[in-house]
């Protein structure tokens, strides 16, 4: 029978490594599909995965169980991506100057096709993803810890540091937000119908 | 509005969206929507945009994060590969000089899967948006006159190494426009131009690129010492399809 959190932390704590890498191993993919959700870049969510493991192993001796140890790494999580965001504001891309081909710019591809034309394609995955990228942080955050996450409201807002009511609320007009702009550029229910 | 025994209730509607709620404000709800269209719209709406997202699926890359021994800390996490441009013959200097450069211009360094990973931005006369949040003082703005300083003196270099090369500097390949003596040339103008700034971040982002190579040698070395580590119980055959492979991973990293 598989060891729970709790116990593979203890484990840890005490220095095993091979327990802690077990928690790695059960959390990586969820912590990575958070960060990709909440980011939208591949390379940098993985980085943004792997940063959460390793401070998490740096802070394990200090973690004394009041939460989730799950909890404990979506805010590690959280708070990574949140820094990623701020930087990504600060630093504008430009053009380069003249002549720097040996400079690529962002490397990550931005997509450049619209919902509608997403939705024409039949991309409704990307469609939705590019819903998801209109809307803010909060909001945004909010409905992939609880549509992809399954955490509750209460878990959300001791995550977000935020009321129970702001999480609901954020959640009610995220979620208005992404079907009005799916269902303006014309998502019907045969879209859903795979 | 009141509809029914209870008003429209929006956390109430989404808490009955997720099944949150409990069992009395349940039948309530009920009971009012049976009787509220408006409210009967709505979570068909919110549902709707539930089924959707439930479309929206992340990659699934091969992550494979492990905490390996090693010391004290676990091995950082791995950087991706930095490639340089192999048409410049002062590839390795010069790279790194106009990336600290470029970084003078508010820009971002990354090392991307086919290399230097560079977003780049003039702040237009506002000051730099360093990275690092701790505040500038005097000491990081003698760290930044001792880095262009520095830097000069790099660029000097570089630039005699250049003068002395009997065949004239390698040609830019067929995917670039620049020579080396051209590159040099704009570096030493950015660099010249974001002094006049006081830049400081350019200090900061030094030590982030000289922290970022620090922590790809020790990723390295910390696969090496595990390739070495697994010599223990091997065969004679095994022990040499090891060495060929480590052989055949520092040789990639002098490419």
């Amino acid at each position: 029978m598989a060891s729970s959190d709790e116990e593979l932390v203890t484990l840890s704590q005490g220095g095993d490594l091979d327990s802690f890498n077990q928690l790695v191993l059960r959390w990586e993919r969820p912590i990575y599909a958070l960060a990709y959700r909440v980011i939208g870049r591949e390379e940098d969510a993985r980085d943004v995965a792997q940063e959460t493991f390793l401070r998490a192993f740096r802070a394990l001796k200090g973690f004394k169980g009041q939460a989730k140890f799950s909890s404990w790494l979506y805010r590690i999580t959280l708070n990574l991506c949140r820094d990623w965001i701020r930087r990504e504001k600060r630093t504008p891309v430009a053009q380069a100057p003249e002549g720097m081909d040996l400079i690529e710019l962002a490397g990550e591809e931005t997509p450049s096709e619209s919902i509608e034309e997403l939705v024409g394609r039949r991309q409704l995955g990307r469609a939705v993803s590019k819903a998801m990228a209109m809307l803010p942080e909060e909001q945004r955050t909010a409905i992939i810890l609880k549509e992809y996450h399954g955490l509750t409201f209460q878990e959300i807002a001791e995550l977000l540091d935020c009321p129970l009511s702001t999480v609901k609320t954020r959640l009610y007009q995220g979620l208005s937000v992404v079907r009005r702009q799916l269902q303006q550029a014309g998502v019907s229910g045969d879209a859903l119908r795979r | 509005m009141l509809k029914g025994s209870i008003m429209c209730d929006r956390e109430l509607l989404v808490g009955y969206l997720y099944g949150e709620i409990d069992p009395d404000e349940r039948r309530e709800f009920d009971a009012h929507v049976a009787v509220c269209a408006d409210c009967r719209g709505e979570l068909d709406e919110l549902r709707s945009a539930r089924t959707y997202l439930a479309s929206w699926a992340p990659p699934e890359p091969d992550l494979g994060f492990r905490v390996i021994r090693g010391g004290a800390e676990p091995a950082p996490a791995l950087p991706r590969r930095m490639r340089l441009a192999p048409a410049f013959a002062l590839a390795a200097a010069a790279v790194i000089v106009l990336a600290v450069a470029a970084a003078i211009a508010n820009v971002e360094i990354r090392y991307g899967g086919e290399g230097v990973v560079v977003k780049t931005g003039w702040s237009g006369g506002q000051a730099a948006g360093a990275p690092v949040t701790a505040a500038a003082d005097a000491s990081v703005d003698e760290a930044a006159r001792a880095e262009f300083a520095a830097l000069h003196q790099r660029l000097r270099d570089l630039e005699a190494a250049l003068a002395s090369r009997t065949d004239g500097g390698v040609q830019p390949a067929a995917d670039s426009r620049m020579s080396d003596a051209q590159m040099l040339a704009r570096v030493r103008a950015i660099v010249s131009e974001a002094e006049s700034r006081q830049e400081t971040a350019v200090a900061r982002l030094l030590t982030q690129v000289v922290r970022d190579f620090d922590r790809q040698r020790r990723a390295d070395f910390a696969m090496i010492q595990q390739g070495i580590g697994e010599y223990q119980g091997l065969t004679n055959a095994e022990i040499a399809n090891q060495m060929n492979r480590l052989l055949r991973v520092a040789a990639g990293q002098e490419r």
